[in-house]
C-alpha cells in the first residue's frame, strides 16, 4: 500500500529507506526481549499513523490484534514452563512467564508486519526495483509482470463471471469450484496470448540485444546519501550489539529477569523512533512558514529560497 | 571471457540450489531443539536466504524470453487464482501451478512461480513474517515438480498426483514448523505432535485439492503452454 501523501524518504535515494526499514524489521523479528519488541512496536505504529493514516492502521490492526492473542495464548497452551502460576485451564497450567513469552512473539509478529507495511508505504515497487542494478533482467522484469498482472486477472475474472452468469440460456450455474476452476483456465490462456504482444514488444525495444537493461538512471546516489547511509549503518550496528547484549542477558523462564544496562535501549530505541521523527522533522519544515524579508535581503536570495522551498515541497 | 565467468557463476549457483533448499529445515530443527529463543527470525532469514540464492540462480541462467513470459503469467494466474479460490477454506490452486510450471519450463521457473505466487498474493491476504515461508514452501514445490519432470517422472500419474498430494503436507509441515518451532518456546516434541496432528485435515484438504486441480488442469494447461512456446517460437 502506498503513502497517503509523499513521504520524506522521496527526497533520498531509494537505498536509504531500503537499508533503514530492512534494518528495523530484522531487528524486530530477531531481538526477543519485551521493552525491544515494545520500543519497535511503537516506533513502526507511529509511522503508519503519520505515513499510512489512522484509518488504514486500524484497518490493518483489526486483523493484527486478534493474531498477537492467538500468538500469545498458543504459547501456555503448547507450552507449560514458568514459575508463577496464573491460572489451571484442565490438565493444563497456565504460567506468567510462559504468556509473556507469548505476548512476546505476537508482538514481534505484529511489529515485524508493521514494519513491511511501512516501508511498502514509504518505497514504491518502482524505487525497488530500481534497486536491482541494470544488469538483473529476468527477475525485475518477471516480478513486475507478475505484480502488474494480478490486478488485470482479477479484473477479467470478474468480467468472465459476470459474462457466464449473465447467459442464462446455458442453463444453470455449475458449482462454484467448476466456475471457477473454468474462469482460470480462461484466464491463463488470454494471458498467454496476451504475453506474446507484450514479448513482441519488448523484442522491438532491443531485449535480447546483449545491452544492459536500461541507461537511465530514476535514482542518483549523491554525497548525501552516502553521508546518511553510512551514519545508518553506524546505527544499525550499534543497534545490534545493543540488542544481542540486552537479549544474551534476558531470561523468561524460570522467572523474567534480565541484566543489561539501560544505555544498551537507547541505541534500539533510536532506530525504532527514527522514520517517525524523520517524517514529523520534514512536516515542520514543510509547514514552518518563510523567514521575513530582513533588510539587506536582496530579491535574488528571496527568491532562491522560495524555489529551494519549492522544489522540496514537490520532492518530499 | 564474460560469458564463461557467468556461465561459471550460475554452475556454482546450480550446484548450491539443493543444499540452501535443505539448510533451511535443518536450521529449522536445530536452532528450536538448541533453545535459541531467536528462532523465528533466525530461520526466517535462513528461508529469505534460501529463497534469494534459487532466485539469483533463476537471474544467472540467463533465461530466454520463451522462459520469461510463461513464467511470469503462471505466476501471476497462480496469485490470482489464490485470492478467487480464497472463499473455499485450504482450497489453493498455486501448488498445482507451480508444479505444472516446473514441469513446462524447468525446475528454476517452478520456483519462481512458486515464490512470486506467494509474493503478489500477500499484496491482497497481507505480507508479513510468514511471506518467505510461503515464498520457500510453495517455490519448493514447484522445484521439486520440475525436477521430477525435467526426469519424466511426471509422465506417471501415480508419481504426479502422489507428489500432488504430498505437496499439500510438505506445505502444511513447513509453515506449521515455522510457527510451533519458532514461536512456542520451549518446546516438547509432544507439544509439536499435537500442533501437528490439529493442522492434518487442512493439510490434507489442501493435498486433495491439488490433487484435483492436477487432475482438470495437467493436459490442457501444459498443451496451452506448450503451444503458445511452439507457435511464437519464443
Amino acid at each position: 500500500m502506498t503513502a497517503a501523501r509523499p513521504t520524506a524518504f522521496e527526497s533520498c535515494h531509494a537505498a536509504v529507506p531500503a537499508m533503514l526499514f530492512t534494518g528495523t524489521a530484522a531487528l524486530a523479528a530477531l531481538a526477543v526481549q519485551p521493552a525491544l519488541v515494545a520500543v519497535s512496536l511503537a516506533g513502526a505504529l507511529a509511522f503508519s499513523l503519520l505515513v499510512r493514516g489512522a484509518r488504514a492502521t486500524a484497518r490493518g490492526l483489526a486483523w493484527q490484534l486478534p493474531l498477537l492473542a492467538l500468538v500469545c495464548l498458543a504459547n501456555p497452551l503448547f507450552s507449560a514452563s514458568g514459575s508463577t502460576l496464573l491460572m489451571k485451564l484442565g490438565p493444563r497450567s497456565v504460567y506468567a512467564e510462559s504468556l509473556a513469552f507469548g505476548a512476546t512473539m505476537g508482538a514481534l509478529m505484529v511489529a515485524t508486519v508493521l514494519w513491511l507495511e511501512d516501508a511498502a508505504a514509504a518505497l514504491s515497487q518502482d524505487r525497488l526495483l530500481a534497486l536491482a542494478g541494470r544488469r538483473m533482467r529476468a527477475l525485475p522484469l518477471v516480478a513486475s509482470m507478475a505484480a502488474q498482472l494480478v490486478p488485470q486477472l482479477l479484473g477479467r475474472a470478474r468480467a468472465m463471471r459476470a459474462t457466464l452468469a449473465a447467459c442464462t440460456s446455458a442453463g444453470e450455474r455449475p458449482p462454484l469450484r467448476r466456475e471457477l476452476s473454468r474462469v482460470t483456465t480462461m484466464l491463463l490462456s488470454w494471458s498467454l496470448e496476451d504475453s506474446i504482444e507484450r514479448a513482441d514488444a519488448m523484442r522491438a525495444r532491443g531485449w535480447e540485444s546483449g545491452l544492459e537493461r536500461t541507461a537511465w538512471r530514476p535514482e542518483r546516489l549523491r554525497g548525501r546519501d552516502v553521508a546518511m547511509l553510512a551514519a545508518l549503518l553506524a546505527l544499525l550496528g550499534a543497534s545490534g550489539a545493543s540488542a544481542w547484549l540486552v537479549c544474551s542477558t534476558w531470561r523468561f523462564y524460570p522467572t523474567m529477569s534480565g541484566g543489561a544496562p539501560w544505555w544498551a535501549y537507547v541505541a534500539p530505541a533510536a532506530l525504532a523512533l527514527l522514520p517517525a521523527t524523520v517524517e514529523l522533522l520534514a512536516r515542520a519544515r514543510e509547514a514552518a512558514p518563510l523567514a521575513p524579508l530582513v533588510p539587506g535581503t536582496n530579491g535574488a536570495t528571496r527568491c532562491r529560497e522560495i524555489l529551494a522551498r519549492s522544489r522540496e515541497g514537490a520532492r518530499s | 571471457m564474460i560469458e564463461r565467468e557467468q556461465s561459471r557463476r550460475f554452475r556454482w549457483l546450480a550446484a548450491l540450489e539443493a543444499p540452501a533448499l535443505l539448510a533451511v529445515p535443518v536450521a529449522l530443527v536445530g536452532l528450536s531443539a538448541a533453545g535459541v529463543s531467536a528462532t523465528a527470525g533466525l530461520t526466517m532469514a535462513v528461508a529469505a536466504l534460501a529463497v534469494c540464492l534459487v532466485l539469483t540462480s533463476f537471474e544467472a541462467s540467463r533465461p530466454a524470453l520463451r522462459q520469461l513470459m510463461p513464467t511470469a503469467v503462471l505466476a501471476a494466474v497462480a496469485a490470482a487464482g489464490r485470492v478467487l479460490f480464497s472463499p473455499v477454506p485450504d482450497v489453493k490452486p498455486v501448488s498445482a501451478i507451480a508444479i505444472v510450471a516446473g514441469a513446462a519450463l524447468g525446475r528454476r521457473s517452478g520456483f519462481v512461480v512458486g515464490a512470486l505466487a506467494a509474493l503478489a498474493s500477500n499484496a491482497f491476504f497481507g505480507q508479513g513474517p510468514w511471506t518467505p515461508w510461503q515464498m520457500y514452501a510453495w517455490g519448493l514445490v514447484g522445484y521439486v515438480g520440475g525436477v521430477l519432470g525435467e526426469r519424466g517422472w511426471l509422465e506417471r500419474s501415480a508419481v504426479l498426483l502422489g507428489w500432488g498430494f504430498a505437496s499439500g503436507l510438505v506445505y502444511g509441515l513447513i509453515l506449521n514448523g515455522y510457527h510451533v518451532l519458532g514461536y512456542v518456546h520451549p518446546l516438547t516434541w509432544q507439544a509439536a505432535l499435537v500442533a501437528c496432528a490439529a493442522s492434518l485435515p487442512l493439510d490434507v484438504t489442501h493435498g486433495i485439492a491439488t490433487v484435483a486441480f492436477l487432475g482438470v488442469i495437467w493436459v490442457p494447461w501444459r498443451r496451452a503452454i506448450r503451444r503458445v512456446v511452439a507457435k511464437y517460437d519464443l
